[in-house]
């Protein structure tokens, strides 16, 4: 499976109240080492990144994240989903895939579309919680 | 094999049972050892590695808080897996989290499974 190295982008970042000598030395050695300032700040924040105890879990996360988002976006802005009373809905790769009145139906459908991470929905859907206990 | 034991007794006698949890949608497996922990009210809480090693994420269902002793709230991921202990299994609930280390077995499979707990004797399932 390798869904998780799928997902690469870049985008634009502004800081505000950087220390400013500190910049100026980034940029002059950017300039030295023939590389652009949000290469090396890039590299800096990896490497913090690496040091961080749980990287790997946290890394792991935030890629689940955002295929989640996407999927509970499509979920959101799907008009169908608003005229049924009840059923299972799902959602794969950022697109409804179909709703369903069984369960077992569903998953037939998932093993046969679901590739990426995928989302099951039951309407109505109502917000919940669950106990714990104690931190493990 | 055996699938319960107690962990030792400067543990207090830690309960756990030995099961396999599979993807439905897969069929991926994976055997892991539980706490069994009656503080919990869902099925299962495991690690986030297990969760994706079972690739569970293919599959979820919505986020849901948790809610720990201290009144902190957590956010939660969750999907349906196929729990198996000896003969007894069961579709239930599996939960991860960011920061879970060890793996909990939680009341809404032992409400169906029937457990006896009377350390150090043995622990007895399905009575």
């Amino acid at each position: 499976m390798n869904w998780f190295n799928q997902l690469k982008k870049k985008r634009t970042v502004a800081l505000k109240n950087f220390d400013e000598e500190t910049y100026r030395l980034v940029k002059t050695f950017a300039s030295l080492e023939g590389r652009t300032v949000s290469s090396v700040f890039e590299e800096a924040v990896k490497e913090w990144l690496i040091r961080r105890r749980n990287y790997e879990e946290v890394l792991l996360w935030n890629k689940l994240e955002k295929a989640y988002e996407e999927n509970m976006n499509a979920l959101i802005k799907n008009k169908l989903i608003k005229g049924k009373e009840k059923g299972y809905v799902l959602v794969c790769n950022g697109e409804i895939i179909g709703i369903y009145n069984r369960y077992e139906e569903l998953i037939e459908e998932a093993k046969k579309k679901c590739r990426a991470p995928g989302l099951v929905v039951r309407i109505p859907y109502e917000e919940e919680s669950i106990d714990l206990g104690l931190p493990w | 094999m055996t699938k319960t034991f107690f962990r030792n007794k400067e543990r207090n006698y830690e309960p756990i049972v030995r099961a396999t949890i599979t993807n439905p949608l897969n069929k991926k497996s994976v055997e892991i050892e539980m706490t069994i922990d009656t503080g919990f009210q869902g099925g299962i809480l495991v690690p986030l590695k297990t969760y994706t090693d079972l690739e569970l994420y293919l599959l979820e269902e919505p986020k849901i808080t948790g809610i720990i002793a201290t009144g902190s709230r957590i956010e939660l991921r969750r999907a349906k897996a196929i729990l198996r202990i000896n003969d007894f299994t069961t579709l239930c609930t599996i939960y991860t989290a960011l920061g879970v280390m060890k793996s909990l077995l939680g009341r809404e499979v032992l409400k169906t499974l029937g457990v006896y707990y009377k350390p150090p004797e043995k622990i007895l399932i399905g009575i």
